[in-house]
């Protein structure tokens, strides 16, 4: 080695090199030799979340409006958003993997519903029991059933912290979908584990940038539909947030 | 697809929770917890040394106020696992990696504390003060901290708490704590060291926010039989 001429490896295995290759590549974005590029890991990576925060949403407006017609009903919703907090995701995805459902999409899924309940649940059920005892003893009085009084009074005054919570619940989702990748079920978090498993720097770091600017997008995404449905539907006044 | 470690379904003797395998790990195990307390204690304490200057600053100018509140949230937005996995190459073996990230999370709770704690100070008292002849120092270190503390150590409560529960990725990058313990009984394939972990972490969040609470009351005594 004379030292004036660089070995290949010398030359190109800067971070940056790696990053800059890595990052004006097709292959890595469209993927190659059967490893997936960053689009087919965002449409799973959707998929994920978009599946988790439908189940979500069923579960959680449901039981929250069957909370408001039970007395302890708060206490159970401040348990539960108290609860889910302290318990590590990672934790419970990786004990669902290897505990009976088995690694994949579905470990993932059962674990992001479980941890977006809570703050749909506390949402929705402070917007409905923040509506005003009048209107609902209003619609009692124009014969409605009890059903009728939460479907067509209640849960549209609620809708405007509906979206809050759901809102809250979706950055939460595509934030921890990343996550997913550890147990097989793809998403953009295979980027980083895929490159940090390869100690290939170049698509940890581009991951990371897809990772981070896809997670703020869906943040600002959510706020601006949220204040669109706001709007749409007025404003309760709640404190926080 | 390549996944971490090999996969062995249908293992038998491994219940979800055992007490001899806390007795027969009771060395593991307390290594463990004082790993997860100081990187915890690092990542919050180094959130606060953070968040007071930026705090300050954003009191200056309604602009900077939204500026820095923004920044926190877009900071928050960030997945942990990408972010602990892009400082690896960085800090390598150092806690840095996972302290630097869960300082910037806790940012968002912290900020918004201090913030949210000092708008409450009366500014009857304030004059109060500045009548008594105190300088604008001493105002700040006598009369508008005080009134701000239990805010901010609701805010710093809820970071720790939160903390807690994130450090647990740092496992993933071999960072020590029960997230270390974590992966590696998710390599193993052993349910035990899974839950005990998972739940040994859950203990240790209701403990560290039991004992803010005390600190917050002890701290605050003429707030005291008011609730928190």
């Amino acid at each position: 080695m004379t030292g004036s001429v660089p070995l290949p490896e010398q030359v190109n295995n800067s971070t940056w090199h790696q990053f800059t290759t890595w990052m004006t590549s097709r292959s890595s974005w469209f993927g190659a030799d059967g490893n997936a590029g960053v689009f087919h890991l965002l449409v799973q990576h959707i998929w994920i979340s978009v599946l988790a925060l439908g189940i979500t949403c069923a579960i959680a407006i449901p039981m929250a409006a069957a909370l408001t017609r039970w007395r302890r009903g708060g206490l159970v919703v401040t348990s539960l958003a108290n609860g889910a907090r302290s318990i590590p995701i990672v934790g419970v995805m990786l004990l669902l993997a290897i505990g009976p459902v088995g690694v994949g999409t579905e470990a993932a899924v059962i674990a992001l519903v479980i941890f977006a309940i809570p703050p749909v649940l506390t949402n929705t059920y402070t917007g409905i029991r923040e509506v005003d005892a009048d209107t609902t003893r209003a619609a009692v009085g124009m014969g409605m059933t009890r059903l009728q009084v939460m479907r067509a009074v209640e849960l549209p005054l609620a809708i405007p912290l509906i979206a809050t919570g759901v809102r809250l619940a979706a950055v939460q989702v595509w934030a921890t979908a990343t996550i997913a990748a550890l147990i097989g079920s793809g998403g953009l978090g295979n980027l980083v584990t895929n490159g940090y498993g390869l100690q290939y720097y170049g698509e940890v770091y581009g991951g990371v940038v897809v990772i981070a600017v896809t997670a703020i997008a869906v943040d600002a995404l959510m706020r601006r539909a949220e204040n669109a449905i706001r709007a749409r539907f007025g404003q309760l006044v709640v404190a926080g947030f | 697809m390549r996944l971490p470690g090999d996969f062995h379904f249908h293992k038998m003797g491994d219940p979800w929770l055992s007490w001899h395998y806390i007795t027969a790990n009771s060395h593991a195990i307390l290594s463990a917890t004082r790993t997860h307390v100081t990187l915890t204690l690092e990542a919050v304490a180094l959130g606060l040394v953070v968040a007071m200057p930026m705090a300050a600053l954003a009191r200056q100018q309604p602009w900077l106020r939204s500026l820095v509140l923004n920044l926190c949230t877009a900071i928050y937005a960030v997945p942990s696992i990408a972010f602990i996995v892009a400082l690896v190459n960085i800090f390598e073996l150092s806690s840095l990696t996972v302290v630097i990230p869960l300082a910037s999370y806790s940012l968002v709770i912290l900020v918004r504390n201090i913030l949210t704690g000092l708008d409450e100070v009366d500014g009857e008292a304030v004059a109060a003060a500045r009548g008594m002849g105190m300088s604008d120092r001493r105002i700040f270190l006598k009369v508008r901290l005080p009134i701000a503390v239990p805010t901010i150590i609701a805010g710093i409560r809820l970071a720790v708490v939160s903390t807690i529960e994130l450090v647990v990725i740092g496992g993933y990058v071999g960072q020590g704590g029960y997230g270390e313990e974590i992966f590696q009984g998710f390599a193993a394939n052993s349910h035990t060291q899974l839950t005990t972990y998972i739940v040994l972490t859950v203990l240790l969040a209701l403990v560290a926010d039991a004992v803010l609470l005390v600190a917050q009351r002890l701290l605050t005594p003429w707030k005291r039989g008011v609730a928190a």
